[in-house]
């Protein structure tokens, strides 16, 4: 089955190759350039780039760069005249910088133009929006991502704990659906070297939970907004497009995080992106969130444990009251710079149709690149869905429009992400008394900086306008 | 007489020129363009802020800013925890590695290795040692009976680590200034002083030390400039937390020209930094120049 | 020198032991990690006894063109010393030599060329190099680590001219050697340690600078470090490659030391003729 889907899919390159090389290679002598990262995104992509000039002409050269660093290295760049790189590798929080700096161009007409080609409709709409900044859509998705939870499915599915579970809480154990339950059980698998768990004795601690508590690049903001999220926080003062996130939903975000402060391996102030998610994938926590951009490893033996001792399970992030799912949404995408020349942007455009295109993103699937898609059909592909279980919940938490919230996208994310590194940091370390204190002192921050602009600018920002596409 | 003074000074002159005409070029426009920007309200990312004169208003913002005031307090607190120890650990151990004794040559080599590391990759080595509970020196001190240290995450400890990151890449820089310096003494007052029947430690102070003093010297003053822009292992070990436990000087210089875009303020905190430290390299100088003269 | 006796050889290399181990701990760190699975990167306790792999060295080599990456800088490295050393040790000389009291403004001004927070200089930089065409090459690097470079050398050479007696000059000049050949023959092999520790200061410093090869360069004059460092992307620290790119970028520092530390034993030599 597989082989005749690979023979299928070579002669259907083969033939759409021959298709280019006969229209005399539409972008012959055109070199972009890509300012990009060393991410699966683009590392994927990275080695078949030559298919691409085989296709139409156009030579493509990616430059990888670390993630220190590469935002300011972009508003460097597109604040420069006649740019080095016409294609840019964005993050989707960065829209609103991008966005308001004018760097990036505008590619709503380039989508409806191509609408059929790139398979418009069979992409989530919601990965679309999260790459758009005020109606205009800025960049075009390459990886699309949820914050979701995993956990130890064999533990979860263990009799023994579940009875005790049942006992101890009154309700049987499955993924947590609210922050409550997440506590409650992240309470209950906490245990020290020499208890049981599972039937097996312990030879080393074993924790309930691991999230970023660590403000390196606000990572401690990661965990916090989709928790402050879901109890239907938002992140600006709908009246004054001042820092809302001194309110109620953030007081209870942030006790959430608190109270699961105990049941976190002991390094929780430091700990950070792939440290916590390190944890899941050597099987030594419970439940965990994170980005589902790393979630493939969770699959792989070769990286990670987890695998070989258990078995991960993959479910939508919990909520304040339980209600419907409300997953939090990033991207990794692709841009163009407004201020390449028209014949490069056009190349550009038609790199980032190719490199995002279905058959690609469906071709790295196939040779385990699966990451974290946002084709429909890719997500429900039965097939994929057993090699990637998890897709299965990105598919479920994205689909219907209205269930997922985007990340942050005001051009003063940075401010707000690294201010809120700060003072949560602060508040989980004890250094602040409490939750109100922290948040009051962030907002505070943020709303100085905030306050030069007028009102009808911040109020514009705060504004998700729906991407024209849809019109 | 070709050794005479007149004409060899303006020969000195022609020597020095190139330097400083290759310094003076290369830094007069940074310099300017910096100046400039620390007298304007200039957002990067977003034109749609004028780029108006707004005078002194980024001094006074940096010089009425408790935060400012707070990182220079923590770099200058990092510059005397990192460079006393540099100093003593890198003389003795430039004293150690320059005993003729057989393996010498190779140890020197392999103690100049931890300075070849970029400083950014050092914070990376050294997080790998810090993890409380995944990290290397928590393991080997469980060994001695210490219980686990909240290396880079608890506030007391937080700036110890980068200190002790820190010394560890540049005691070397000591220790090979030390060793170049002894290397090049001339062995006749050892000579005489150990006929004097001196104690070692008596030659050390009063033979050695006055000899290399001057290679100290000028080996500390590099130390103190770089200590006072150290930025890299910060960025990477703990980004100035937790809280604000180890935000220094260049963390705050980036923050506001990088990552919050406001490169007014950052070039104006820049140029006062820049005043800091060359008011402390001057006073510096007049209490070493006043203990020479004492001396 | 008087032979040491051997209670003070024992004391001698056990203390160089204790340095050693305590150095050496964060480099046996690197080398282990870069030959250690990924999944087991980080556990506890910490994994001393693995199968090793080379992936993280293949990746490295296969990723990315990383060997072009040395090339680049080496040539920025080699090149800023070259530059700095030449320049820098002239400018020593002269101020070592010359008697004047403005002569240590001049020292202190040379000094605080890199007393200013990169940070600040790094988007006036790009303007330039962007107009003058000097972007992403190495040329741009080799300017700015000088500007950092020349101050250093200065500095450190002008201690050691210091050091060298005015008498083997005037002699020197009695021969009838003009003030450059005296400079050249005499001064400057007599403060060839410095020169050494110069060169080694200067090299590691263009070696490993991070902030301005990022920002300046792209794929043509990228260099190591930043090659290393792009390891670090938004979903995962790769630290095996990392650990691996980072053993892979010591090889030329240490070699480069090496071929120092011979100028080291020369200086000796020469000083004990005096």
């Amino acid at each position: 089955m597989k082989n005749l889907f690979l023979t299928a899919w070579i002669c259907a390159t083969l033939s759409f190759g021959f298709g280019g090389s006969s229209g005399a290679a539409e972008f012959d002598g055109i070199e972009l350039k890509m300012l990009a990262i060393g991410d699966t995104s683009v590392t994927r992509l990275a080695p078949i780039v030559d298919e691409f000039e085989e296709l139409t002409g156009a030579k493509v050269q990616i430059d990888m760069f670390p993630y220190p660093g590469l935002i300011d290295k972009i508003v460097i760049e597109a604040s420069a005249n006649s740019p080095s790189y016409q294609l840019m590798w964005v993050d989707s929080p960065w829209v609103g910088v991008l966005g308001e700096s004018g760097a990036l161009e505008d590619l709503t007409d380039l989508v409806k133009r191509d609408a059929e080609e790139i398979n418009l409709n069979d992409i989530l709409p919601i990965q679309l929006q999260e790459n758009t900044w005020q109606g205009r859509l800025l960049a075009f998705p390459a990886s699309g991502m949820i914050w979701h939870q995993n956990y130890r499915k064999d533990l979860f599915e263990n009799a023994d704990e579940q009875a005790a579970f049942e006992q101890k809480y009154g309700y049987p154990l499955a993924p947590a659906k609210t922050w409550e339950e997440f506590i409650d059980i992240a309470e209950f698998f906490t245990r020290t070297a020499g208890e049981t768990l599972g039937g097996e004795i312990l030879e080393k601690d074993f924790y309930g939970n691991a999230q970023a508590y660590s403000r390196v690049a606000g990572a401690i903001t990661h965990d916090f907004f989709p928790i402050f999220r879901s109890f239907g926080g938002d992140y600006w003062d709908a009246d004054t497009g001042l820092c809302g996130i001194n309110s109620d939903a953030g007081l209870a975000a942030a006790d959430v995080m608190k109270r699961l402060v105990p049941f976190n391996p002991p390094d929780y102030l430091g700990l950070m992106w792939d440290i916590r998610t390190g944890y899941m994938e050597r099987g030594e926590v419970a439940q965990s969130g994170y980005w589902s951009v790393r979630t493939v490893r969770l699959t792989n033996p070769n990286e990670a444990v987890l695998p070989t001792i258990g078995e991960a399970g993959y479910a939508p992030s919990p909520t304040g009251d339980g209600g419907p799912i409300e997953t939090m949404t990033g991207a990794l995408s692709f841009g163009i710079n407004s201020k390449a020349t028209d014949a490069e942007k056009e190349a550009a455009w038609a790199f980032i149709k190719w490199g995002t295109s279905r058959d690609i993103m469906r071709r790295f699937a196939e040779e385990g690149n699966g990451v974290s898609m946002f084709h429909r059909s890719i997500l429900s592909d039965p097939k994929l869905q057993e090699r990637y279980p998890y897709y299965k919940v990105l598919l479920e938490t994205q689909d219907e429009p209205g269930d997922a919230k985007r990340r942050i996208f005001h051009p003063f994310y940075a401010d707000v992400e690294e201010i809120f590194g700060v003072e949560l940091n602060k508040y989980m370390a004890g250094e602040t008394e409490t939750a109100a204190e922290a948040l009051t002192n962030a907002c505070t921050k943020i709303d100085t900086r905030l306050r030069v602009f007028p009102e009808e600018l911040r109020l514009r920002w705060i504004n998700d306008v729906p991407a024209s596409i849809f019109e | 007489m070709a050794y005479s003074k007149k004409r060899n000074r303006n020969i000195f002159l022609i020597f020095l020129l190139p330097a400083i005409l290759v310094l003076f070029l290369t830094t007069i426009y940074p310099m300017l363009y910096a100046g400039y920007l620390s007298f304007r309200s200039y957002d990067l990312a977003k034109p749609f802020v004028p780029r108006i004169f707004v005078g002194w208003s980024n001094y006074k913002e940096v010089l009425t800013s408790s935060e400012f005031f707070h990182t220079l307090w923590i770099t200058l607190k990092l510059m005397v925890m990192t460079l006393s120890v540099q100093l003593v650990l890198g003389v003795g151990m430039g004293l150690l590695v320059t005993q003729r004794l057989p393996g010498m040559g190779i140890a020197r080599t392999a103690l100049l290795i931890p300075m070849m590391i970029s400083p950014v990759i050092v914070g990376l080595v050294w997080l790998f040692l810090y993890f409380p509970e995944l990290g290397y020196l928590n393991y080997f001190l469980s060994f001695l009976g210490i219980n686990p240290i909240a290396w880079i995450t608890s506030t007391e400890w937080a700036l110890w680590a980068i200190a002790i990151a820190d010394i560890w890449q540049w005691t070397p820089f000591i220790m090979m200034g030390t060793a170049a310096a002894l290397t090049n003494l001339s062995p006749e007052p050892y000579e005489a002083a150990q006929i004097d029947g001196n104690s070692t430690w008596d030659i050390f102070t009063r033979v050695t030390l006055p000899q290399i003093k001057p290679v100290l010297i000028s080996l500390m003053f590099l130390r103190a400039i770089d200590a006072f822009r150290i930025y890299d292992i910060i960025f990477v070990l703990t980004k100035g937390g937790p809280g604000d436990a180890t935000e220094v000087l260049s963390m705050f210089i980036y923050r506001q020209s990088f990552t919050f875009w406001r490169m007014g303020t950052g070039a104006a905190a820049s140029f006062v930094s820049l005043v800091v430290i060359i008011l402390l390299i001057m006073l510096f100088f007049k209490s070493l120049n006043h203990s020479r003269r004492i001396s | 020198m008087i032979k040491p006796s051997s209670q003070k050889t024992f004391f001698v290399y056990l203390c160089l032991v204790i340095v050693l181990i305590v150095f050496m701990t964060p480099i046996y760190i690197i080398v282990s990690s870069s030959i250690k699975p990924s999944p087991i990167m980080f556990q506890k306790p910490p994994a001393f006894v693995f199968s090793p792999t080379w992936d993280h060295y293949v990746a490295l080599f296969s990723e990315r063109p990383f060997l072009k990456f040395i090339t680049n800088s080496l040539i920025v490295a080699l090149g800023s010393t070259a530059f700095s050393l030449t320049f820098g040790s002239l400018a020593a000389y002269a101020l070592s030599r010359i008697r004047h009291k403005r002569m240590n403004d001049v020292a202190f001004w040379i000094l605080s060329m890199r007393m200013f927070p990169p940070i600040a200089v790094v988007v006036p930089y790009y303007i330039i190099f962007k107009a003058a065409g000097l972007l992403d090459t190495p040329i741009a690097l080799i300017i700015i680590y000088s500007t950092a470079n020349i101050p250093l050398t200065v500095w450190l050479m002008k201690g050691f001219f210091d050091e060298v007696p005015r008498s083997l000059e005037e002699a020197a000049a009695l021969d009838g050697h003009g003030l450059l050949g005296i400079f050249w023959r005499v001064t400057l092999p007599l403060a060839a340690p410095g020169l050494a520790v110069s060169a080694v200061f200067c090299f590691i410093f263009s070696w490993n600078e991070f902030i301005f090869a990022l920002m300046l360069t792209g794929s043509q004059a990228q260099t190591a470090t930043v090659a290393v460092m792009s390891f670090w992307s938004s979903d995962a620290v790769q630290w095996g490659r990392i650990m691996a790119g980072s053993f892979v970028i010591l090889i030329p520092g240490v070699i480069f030391v090496l071929t120092c530390q011979r100028w080291l034993v020369r200086g000796l030599t020469l000083g004990a003729i005096k």
